[in-house]
């Protein structure tokens, strides 16, 4: 009887810590996409308010949660392509998304510039909103998922 | 040939292919290192004091796109208005001039795409080349203004340059406002003391704007072509402002005849003409 018990509890841990830290790499993905919605913001308001280039933008802009990761000093030290190519946890969508804004960023007029930095932005909004609606689910099934896994194995058992 | 900080930091702006065979035959010549030029199809070709010299290198269009790239810090639209007026200036003080394929509405140019060519100038301070305007100058309590002419590429910026920093820098500063239109005129001279610099400001617009509120002693602009720039010149007569400005003219008789300077009265005391060897001499402006 103590052997199931102690079986159970190590059982519900394991389920409980596998399930976190899926909740926490899925508020990390959200989390970085609106760190990246709100550097596209950022770079778009500067294009048509001061014409800054990507570099002076990418001096002034930080972001803890993006800068963990090195994004802005290696935006700093050689290039936006090569900053989104180091980043980890990045949905590979959002990727070639991103990927494909920083082969073609800076190659434009104004108007071109706007238009591709708006496009990439919107496209981030989009998949920030099926990333949070996702996150939503996901989570609700972490969260149940130790519960149910101990119920399942109680009712197994007993 | 001596190689400084600017010209290693110039050939960073340039496509790879381009910096390295620019850095394999630097040491063949002597001299100092005045223009780069690329052209399609054409190879590079350096002036090095004055000479100039064309390397084994063929520029492909694509060697072309990536040195704009990287002249423009990979954000073409920052440099939108200068390219119009067909100019690149960078965050660190290289100025290149470009030409290629333009788009126009109304007879104004909109956009200039498929650059084809470009002349990157190293700006470069030459202590004694304002030397002698600055004596003649002093003697005069700087109370007399000073017009530099010769063709393109015989140095008027340099003197210029020069003067401005003689001029504001001790043992007898003066307040010297500088009208730095493309970005060029002020290269290297930050640490002037008495000195005002107007970055990128159209020149009349410049002159006006300096005369109204830093209150110079001098005002120096650059190559004074328009009719604008006239205008602002009219403005400075009886200011109690003088000013040191360039104009493109072969010989003393073609600056007479410039339509510039026609129906201004005494404004300049002396012209300053340099010829090929780069060498100047001072003409009193009007005869006593």
């Amino acid at each position: 009887m103590a052997v199931k018990t102690i079986g159970i509890v190590m059982l519900f841990l394991t389920a409980f810590h596998y399930s976190r830290s899926h909740q926490k790499a899925e508020d990390l993905q959200c989390g970085i996409l609106t760190e990246l919605c709100s550097l596209f913001s950022y770079i778009q308001k500067n294009i048509d308010c001061f014409t800054k280039s990507l570099g002076e933008i990418g001096r002034e802009y930080t972001s803890p949660l993006l800068e963990e990761y090195g994004f802005y000093t290696i935006w700093k030290q050689h290039s936006l392509l090569h900053a989104i190519e180091s980043m980890p946890c990045i949905p590979l969508q959002t990727r070639e998304l991103l990927l494909q804004y920083a082969r073609s960023a800076g190659q434009g007029y104004k108007e071109e510039e706007l238009h591709l930095c708006r496009y990439t932005h919107e496209h981030l909004q989009e998949m920030l909103t099926m990333q949070k609606e996702e996150r939503n689910t996901k989570n609700r099934m972490y969260r149940t998922l130790p519960y149910l896994l101990v119920l399942s194995i109680v009712l197994l058992l007993y | 040939m001596q190689w400084n900080a600017q010209e290693e930091n110039t050939l960073t702006r340039l496509d790879t292919s381009i910096a390295a065979c620019i850095r394999r035959s630097i040491p063949l010549y002597q001299g100092i290192l005045e223009e780069i030029r690329i052209r399609v199809n054409r190879p590079v070709i350096l002036n090095v004091s004055g000479i100039h010299h064309p390397l084994e290198l063929l520029c492909s269009h694509d060697m072309i796109q990536t040195t704009v790239q990287k002249l423009c810090s990979h954000s073409l639209y920052a440099h939108a208005e200068t390219l119009r007026d067909g100019f690149i200036c960078t965050e660190d003080g290289i100025r290149a001039g470009v030409c290629g394929r333009v788009v126009a509405e109304k007879g104004k140019i909109t956009f200039l795409r498929d650059i084809h060519s470009i002349c990157i100038r190293l700006p470069h301070r030459i202590p004694d080349a304002g030397k002698e305007i600055y004596h003649v100058l002093m003697h005069r309590q700087f109370t007399e203004s000073v017009l530099v002419f010769s063709p393109p590429g015989y140095g008027k910026t340099t003197v210029l340059r020069e003067l401005a920093a003689a001029l504001s820098d001790p043992p007898m500063p003066v307040r010297v406002a500088l009208v730095d239109t493309r970005y060029e005129l002020g290269t290297g001279l930050e640490n002037c003391l008495m000195l005002d610099i107007l970055s990128g400001y159209p020149r009349n617009q410049g002159i006006e704007i300096a005369l109204r509120t830093m209150s110079p002693d001098y005002i120096i602009c650059d190559e004074i072509s328009s009719p604008d720039d006239r205008q602002a010149l009219l403005q400075c007569i009886g200011s109690g402002v003088r000013l040191c400005t360039s104009i493109h003219a072969g010989t003393l008789s073609e600056l007479q005849c410039h339509p510039v300077l026609q129906d201004i009265p005494n404004i300049f005391q002396w012209y300053y003409g340099i010829d090929r060897n780069h060498t100047g001499t001072l003409f009193p402006a009007h005869k006593e």
